[in-house]
C-alpha cells in the first residue's frame, strides 16, 4: 500500500515539479549557447545573457520553494483538507499515508536538488575553454590526485548525505506534527499550526542547549572533543534527526489516527 | 452479529453536543434512510463511523470490529461534498480506485461513465458540479462493498439527477450488504426504504421499519417527518 501511495504522490508533485524542471533545462541550454556564442563581449551588449543569468537562478530558487509548498500543502490539502475524506477511507493505517507524503517529499527534494545542479553545469560546461581544461585535467592525473586526495573522507561524506537527507526529513515531519496538532482546533488551523510550530521550535532550542551546556560543563568534555572527531559529530547528528523524527513522527501519527477531526 | 452497531455513542465539538447517547443496530440486507434536520447529527454519525472523526465517548462496531483499516475495506462512502483531487481526470480516478479498493469493480465504473456521457479523459475540475457529484456516486457504487454510506446525496441536484442517483443506487449496491443514506429529502428516497432512522438534537427519535411506520402512524414517512419536525 505504501508504494500505490508514493506513486500517487509522485504524480501530484511531478504534474506541478516537471514542467518547472523542463523550463529550467531549456533555460540553462539557453544560457549554456549565449554565453557561448557571446563569451567575448562585455556587459552592455550582453545584457541578455545577463537576464537570462538572473532568469535562470530565479527559476532554480522557484523550483526550491514549490517543492516546499507542495510537500507542506499536499500534507495539509490532501489529508485534513477536503481531499482527506478519501484518503482516511483508504484500507490503509494513518502511519502509511504520512510516511508516504515524507517519503515522496524527500524524493522530489533530491530531484529539484539535481535538476538545480544540471541546470548550473550545463553552462559551466559550455563555457568556452571548460570542457578542455577539464579534459587536461584528466590527461595530468588530475582526477586521480582529486580522488586520492577526498579518499580518506569517504566515509564523512556519506554520513554527510544521510545527514542532510535525516534532517530535511525531521523538518518535514516537524511541520507536520505542527499541522497534526494545528487541526484540533475547530477554527484558525493554520494560525493553530503555526504557533505548534514556534512552540516546537522552542522546545528544540531548549533541549539543544540544555544539552550543549551538559556536554561542555561535563568533566570528559576534552576526551569527548577528541573523541568525537568530524566522523563521530556526523553520527551524532544523525542520530538526533532520527529521535526528532521519532518524537514528531509519533505526534503527528497519534493525532491523525485518534484525534482525527475533518469537519 | 449486526453490521454495525453504536453504543452510547457521544461526540462533541467544543462545548456542543452533535450526538447525544446514540445506540443504534443496524443489520444486513437493509436500505436504511437516517433522516433528520439540519444539525440533527447525521453526517457526524456517518463520519463517526468511516472514522473521519473520532467519538468523545461510547463505541462503535462494524461487523464486529471498532473502525480502522481493516473496517475501511468493507465500507464504500460518498460524503456530502466534493472530495476527489480535481487535477485528476475520470480514467485516473479509475485506476485510483481501482488501485486502493480490491472490491472495485472497473469494467461497472466504466459503463456506467459512459452511459451518462461523461469523457473519462476530462480533469474534474473542468466537469459541472453536476457532472462531479455522478462521478463520486458511480466511484462509490461501483465497490461490492458490505456498507454503503451515503451522506446526502440528493441535495442541491435537480429532481431528474435525483431520479437517476436513486436508480444508481438501486442498480448497483451489493444486496448482500446495507447502505445507509442520509437525507431530509425523504419523500424522493421513501419507497426504496426498508428502515428508518430519524435523529433530533443529537438524538435517536425513532428506529422503526418503514412498513411498520407507515401502517402506525397512518401517513407516508415524509408526512410524518413533516409532522415531527415542523417548526
Amino acid at each position: 500500500m505504501l508504494s500505490r501511495l508514493i506513486g500517487y504522490e509522485m504524480k501530484a508533485f511531478g504534474r506541478i515539479l516537471l514542467p518547472l524542471y523542463g523550463v529550467a533545462i531549456i533555460l540553462s541550454l539557453l544560457v549554456g549557447i549565449e554565453l557561448n556564442a557571446f563569451s567575448g563581449s562585455k556587459m552592455p551588449e550582453n545584457a541578455f545573457g545577463m537576464a537570462l543569468i538572473l532568469f535562470l537562478g530565479l527559476l532554480i530558487m522557484a523550483i526550491f520553494i514549490v517543492t516546499v509548498v507542495l510537500s507542506v500543502g499536499r500534507f495539509y490539502t490532501n489529508l485534513l483538507g477536503r481531499e482527506g475524506y478519501l484518503m482516511f477511507s483508504l484500507p490503509t493505517g494513518t502511519g502509511t499515508l504520512i510516511w508516504a507524503k515524507v517519503i515522496s517529499s524527500i524524493i522530489w527534494s533530491f530531484f529539484s536538488t539535481a535538476v538545480a545542479f544540471i541546470a548550473v553545469m550545463i553552462p559551466v560546461l559550455a563555457y568556452p575553454g571548460t570542457v578542455d581544461e577539464l579534459a587536461d585535467m584528466g590527461r595530468n592525473g588530475g582526477w586521480s590526485a582529486l580522488m586520492e586526495a577526498i579518499a580518506p573522507y569517504r566515509s564523512n561524506i556519506i554520513l554527510a548525505v544521510l545527514l542532510v537527507i535525516a534532517y530535511l526529513a525531521y523538518c518535514i515531519v516537524k511541520i507536520y506534527a505542527a499541522i497534526a496538532i494545528g487541526q484540533l482546533w475547530s477554527d484558525h488551523r493554520i494560525i493553530g499550526s503555526a504557533l505548534a510550530y514556534i512552540a516546537m521550535d522552542i522546545v528544540e532550542a531548549i533541549l539543544l542547549g540544555a544539552t550543549g551546556i551538559a556536554v561542555s560543563q561535563s568533566d570528559r568534555w576534552n576526551d569527548l572533543s577528541q573523541v568525537m572527531a568530524f566522523t563521530g559529530a556526523e553520527v551524532v547528528a544523525i542520530l538526533m534527526c532520527l529521535a526528532g523524527i521519532a518524537v514528531c513522527g509519533f505526534i503527528t501519527w497519534i493525532l491523525l489516527d485518534r484525534k482525527l477531526n475533518l469537519e | 452479529m449486526a453490521e454495525i452497531e453504536c453504543r452510547e455513542l457521544v461526540k462533541r465539538y467544543g462545548r456542543k453536543i452533535a450526538l447525544n447517547g446514540i445506540n443504534l443496530s443496524l443489520e444486513h440486507q437493509r436500505i436504511i434512510g437516517l433522516a433528520g434536520p439540519n444539525g440533527s447529527g447525521k453526517t457526524t454519525l456517518i463520519k463517526l463511523i468511516q472514522r473521519l472523526l473520532t467519538p468523545t465517548s461510547g463505541s462503535i462496531e462494524i461487523e464486529g470490529m471498532k473502525p480502522g483499516k481493516e473496517t475501511k475495506n468493507l465500507i464504500s462512502y460518498l460524503p456530502d461534498r466534493d472530495f476527489l483531487p480535481d487535477w485528476m481526470k475520470a480514467d485516473g480516478l479509475l485506476n485510483f480506485y481501482e488501485t486502493f479498493f480490491e472490491d472495485f469493480d472497473r469494467e461497472k465504473a466504466e459503463r456506467l461513465l459512459d452511459q451518462l456521457k461523461i469523457d473519462r479523459g476530462l480533469a474534474l475540475k473542468k466537469m459541472s458540479k453536476g457532472t462531479r457529484e455522478k462521478v463520486q456516486l458511480v466511484l462509490c457504487m461501483s465497490r461490492k462493498a458490505e456498507v454503503y454510506l451515503l451522506d446526502e446525496p440528493l441535495a442541491g441536484v435537480d429532481p431528474a439527477a435525483r431520479d437517476y442517483i436513486i436508480h444508481t443506487i438501486l442498480d448497483n449496491y451489493n444486496e448482500d450488504g446495507m447502505v445507509l443514506i442520509s437525507t431530509h429529502l425523504i419523500s424522493d428516497i421513501e419507497s426504496i426504504l426498508d428502515e428508518v432512522v430519524f435523529l433530533k438534537d443529537g438524538q435517536i427519535f425513532l428506529h422503526e421499519n418503514a412498513d411498520d411506520l407507515r401502517a402506525k402512524t397512518g401517513k407516508s414517512i415524509d408526512d410524518y417527518f413533516r409532522e415531527v419536525f415542523a417548526c
